[in-house]
């Protein structure tokens, strides 16, 4: 059988046996994908340095069923060097992308925003427009249609004045009146992210929008790597 | 045919080894039964006293059955004002084995992993913070494993000891001694290049 080629990150690995890992991996052609890379761990192996997050590979893998064989991998470009916030933003994605990602689903459009988040986060640029811009284009990716420019459930287009409210079937409805509560957002506000002009208000909103629409697709487990980077910013 | 209880009780628990199966464990435990009685012994009463009485080190969390390990306990070294942290007591044993440092560690037992569910306190980071607060320490030396989590864990614990006024440094990663450069992956050549020093 021919072996599959892909273009990946590593998100996750784990020791199994003596000398192998188990491998989570995000690939462009097939989503989420898992393989046993066999012998890496003993001292003498190569591959050691490159199996590790944030590295563009190419993988080569073998097998017919979910869990795959690893044959070879290479370097497809230099490994991302993240630091400090960034480092932390890194394991949030990778953790993100672990919870949500679906095996043998192609992801073209996650995997270069991803690889292009990455880049910005290794340049050490702002961090939240970052991180939302990516959680955005993976909502919408799997499904959840995120628009920020039209009210679905009116059929308008959203207007900056109005107040609008996120209901997880509907997007964003326009609330009757001015009456304002906590899960609330200004048009103007959701007409900003969609031209990603960020300001302060707006990344508080943009970040209040995507803990709401991820908290019913992550479920109870709450993101460690979100406790962490909180952790650490407070220290 | 099946074997007798005890015999697959004993082959049940071999199983517990990592990276024993079936077919291994049953060989270990004929082995012993045909030919190694005493060693057997041995071994069950070595690992009773071993999983009795082996705890973490109360300052240092690396294993011992004393309340402090031997280190720990060493008046000498408890005077030097360095403290190594490293991931495992495995890794403590490797620089124990250089001869070269002679300070205090502390032992995560692990590193810091999200998606594990590994998070600060789970490395007794928070025991940590008060060595750290205990004024003893000068320099913390971050020796975790140059992967992205031990990256990860050294600049948590640097942020840590920058906000208690601790001197934090990281340990160099590079070519290995005697190896040859034409054989040496590319990252760890990037991160020699990049970590070099002015001669």
């Amino acid at each position: 059988m021919q072996p599959i080629e892909l273009s990946a990150y590593i998100l996750h690995k784990r020791e199994y046996r003596e000398t192998s890992y188990l491998v989570d991996a995000f690939s462009a052609e097939m989503g989420k994908v898992s393989f046993i890379a066999k012998g890496v761990r003993s001292s003498k192996h190569n591959l050691k340095s490159l199996l590790q997050p944030f590295q563009p590979l190419t993988l080569r893998l073998q097998g017919r069923h979910e869990l795959k064989n690893l044959q070879d991998c290479e370097a497809n470009g230099a490994a991302l060097h993240l630091q400090d916030k960034a480092l932390f933003s890194g394991l949030y994605l990778n953790e993100l992308l672990n919870r949500l990602l679906q095996v043998d689903c192609a992801m073209e459009q996650v995997f270069s925003d991803y690889h292009h988040g990455l880049q910005q986060l290794s340049q050490q640029q702002a961090i939240e427009p970052i991180l939302r811009l990516f959680e955005f284009s993976l909502l919408i990716e799997l499904g959840y249609g995120l628009s920020f420019e039209q009210d679905m459930a009116h059929g308008e287009n959203i207007d900056p004045q109005s107040f609008y409210q996120w209901q997880d079937d509907q997007g964003f409805v326009r609330m009757a009146g001015i009456s304002q509560h906590k899960n609330c957002f200004v048009g103007a506000h959701l007409l900003a992210i969609a031209k990603e002009d960020w300001s302060t208000a707006v990344l508080a909103s943009a970040k209040k929008i995507s803990r709401l629409v991820l908290q019913p697709l992550l479920g109870r487990k709450p993101l460690k790597s979100r406790e962490l980077f909180i952790q650490g910013v407070n220290l | 045919m099946r074997f007798s209880p005890l015999i697959t009780e004993l082959i049940d628990a071999f199983k517990c080894l990592p990276g024993v199966g079936q077919k291994s464990a049953q060989r270990m435990a004929f082995q012993l039964l045909e030919r190694n009685r005493d060693g057997a012994l041995t071994l069950s009463k070595a690992l009773h006293n071993a999983m009795e009485h082996v705890q973490h080190c109360s300052q240092c969390r690396t294993f011992t059955e004393t309340h402090l390990c031997d280190i720990c306990g060493n008046g000498k070294r408890q005077q030097s004002r360095l403290l190594c942290v490293v991931e495992s007591p495995q890794d403590l044993h490797a620089i124990e084995q250089t001869a070269e440092f002679k300070g205090r560690y502390f032992v995560l037992m692990g590193h810091l992993s999200p998606i594990d569910g590994i998070g600060p306190t789970d490395l007794g980071l928070d025991d940590f913070n008060l060595l750290l607060k205990g004024g003893e320490i000068d320099e913390v030396i971050l020796a975790t494993n140059p992967t992205v989590e031990g990256e990860a864990t050294a600049h948590y614990i640097a942020q840590m000891c920058s906000a208690n006024n601790v001197a934090a440094s990281r340990i160099a990663h590079g070519v290995p001694f005697g190896g040859e450069l034409e054989y040496i992956d590319g990252n760890t050549l990037t991160h020699a290049f990049s970590g070099r020093k002015t001669l």
